[in-house]
């Protein structure tokens, strides 16, 4: 017996998939969307809302992103559009401060003034120059996925990266080396 | 130090630092469990108002003629004289969820009337024989069976509902194709009269196999200075390998200031793609691997009003329509 098949609406026949179990899919990526946006926002404050918005967007439309061939993907690229959006990160601080003044949320632990600084110094790069070292270096994703997930060539993501590098290396004061 | 290891370093400071965060994750797998914090103050108003109105009622009954308490009833004086926050319990939804129900793969699901437990319904005797919750599985397609009430019809909550084939004796099955790492199922019958059973649902886990070794990636589209490499054995031949036609969108929807969705999918290489839309269009061959993927602005389209976006395959004028909604 084959797979069921539905057609759909233009006579293609379309395979019937099951998404993922959404609850699985959360557990498994929320910290590290947390993560990036931390290192995108900046904010211990906002980066949990900010990445709880990216996931509740996710479910709402989980009956189609959850077929998706990456998921998590789509989450990501999403939370980093969130991130680096200046006026986001804003809306999504002043939410996150009101609940952190009713509930006594604990924000994410500081990290040390030197990792900050790399961190600051990266959200200052052009967009998608930010985004495709946070996914590069936070998730130590190859550069294929970097690109599926900010949805370009892997080449542009290649350029992204190198001119993120040369930038990082001049403003940090060092050596640019060679990728690893 | 070089600029890797500082970003290395940089990139373990965040993940440690969330590692140990005390983040509010969510209990039942449903974003709404997050919204049970945003009611603490709604609970505390609630709670309030209805201490408050227990005050009122006390002392407007107690003011009667012909007291209803008798002034030495001290349990019902003593309740009522002190009424607290505890007095009010609000119980949040997810808690309302009782064991064995259906796992909330949607939003707002609470465990519906008659299941048992997550793979009997009780309504229209809807089980699910196999597989068996959990169980692990190692190809994409896998086939569900179970029992039904005789003359029920059975359906799987997917895009179109697929249906199931149901025998003269109410046993039922359908193949199904399951996504990595775990996929939960869910099913529901329909008897002759219209009536529904609840959900009835299954997990399994699917551990796909290990990637192909011989994978070509794709070539770098902005350098045209590299040729198709050698493994590219179909344009060594010059007869290129035929690749089905899909098409798939990545939003949906997007902030009316800076509307844009990606199309991607795959074709025939160097396949013509068109994606059409009232508001905005684009093109794009499809790669040497059959890949291809466009990414189209829309302008000036009517806020909150979906639109229709065609992809065509030029080539064999097959198409596919997809919906686009721009949002505030």
């Amino acid at each position: 017996m084959s797979p069921e098949r539905a057609d759909s609406h233009d006579g293609h026949p379309s395979i019937v998939t099951m998404p993922e179990d959404f609850e699985t899919f959360y557990q498994r990526e929320f910290r590290q969307v947390v993560a990036l946006a931390y290192s995108l926002s900046g904010s211990r404050v906002a980066a949990e809302d900010l990445a709880q918005e990216a996931f509740i967007a996710a479910h709402q439309q989980w009956e189609k992103v959850g077929r998706y061939e990456a998921p998590g993907a789509w989450v990501r690229r999403v939370v980093s559009n969130k991130s680096i959006s200046l006026f986001r990160r804003r809306t999504s601080e002043v939410k996150a401060v009101t609940r952190l003044a009713m509930r006594r949320q604990i924000p994410l632990p500081e990290i040390a003034t030197d990792d900050d600084e790399f961190w600051k110094v990266v959200r200052d790069l052009p967009k998608r120059q930010a985004q495709a070292v946070a996914l590069f270096y936070l998730e130590d994703r190859p550069v294929v996925e970097v690109a599926k997930i900010l949805g370009c060539t892997e080449s542009t993501a290649k350029v992204h990266l190198h001119k993120a590098r040369k930038a990082l290396a001049k403003r940090l004061k060092l050596d640019e080396g060679e990728w690893a | 130090m070089t600029l890797d290891d500082r970003a290395r370093h940089a990139a373990e400071a965040v993940r440690e630092s969330v590692a140990s965060a005390e983040l509010m994750l969510f209990e039942a797998g449903v974003p709404g469990a997050r919204k049970s914090e945003r009611p603490t103050a709604r609970v505390r108003a609630l709670a309030f108002g209805g201490a408050f109105a227990v005050v009122v009622l006390v002392v407007g009954l107690s003011l009667l003629p012909g007291r209803l308490f008798a002034p030495d009833d001290s349990r019902v004086a003593g309740q009522s004289a002190q009424p607290t926050g505890q007095d009010v319990v609000i119980v949040p939804p997810e808690d309302r969820v009782p064991p064995g129900a259906v796992s909330p793969n949607s939003v707002g699901t609470q465990a519906p009337p008659g299941v048992v437990d997550g793979r009997f319904d009780q309504v229209l005797n809807l089980t699910i024989v196999s597989p068996f919750d959990g169980e692990e599985v190692s190809d994409e397609s896998v086939t569900f069976s179970g029992t039904v009430a005789p003359g029920s019809r059975v359906f799987a909550r997917t895009a179109d509902l697929a249906e199931a084939e149901v025998d003269a004796e109410g046993n039922w099955s359908i193949r199904l194709l399951v996504q990595a790492p775990a996929t939960n199922a869910r099913f529901f019958a329909e008897d002759t009269a219209g009536n529904q059973s609840s959900d009835v649902s299954v997990t399994v886990i699917y551990t796909p196999p290990s990637p192909d070794a011989t994978f070509v990636p794709d070539p770098p589209e902005d350098d045209p200075s590299e040729g198709p490499s050698d493994d590219d054995q179909s344009a060594s031949e010059g007869i290129p390998p035929t690749v089905a036609f899909t098409a798939s969108q990545e939003f949906g929807s997007g902030s009316r200031e800076e509307a844009f969705d990606i199309y991607s999918g795959t074709a025939t290489p160097d396949d013509r793609i068109r994606v059409g839309s009232d508001y905005g269009q684009g093109g794009e061959r499809a790669d040497v691997a059959g890949e291809w993927s466009i990414r189209v602005p829309f302008r000036q389209a009517p806020l909150g009003e979906p639109f229709t976006v065609t992809v065509t395959n030029l080539e064999t004028g097959e198409s596919f329509e997809f919906e686009f909604t721009p949002t505030s």
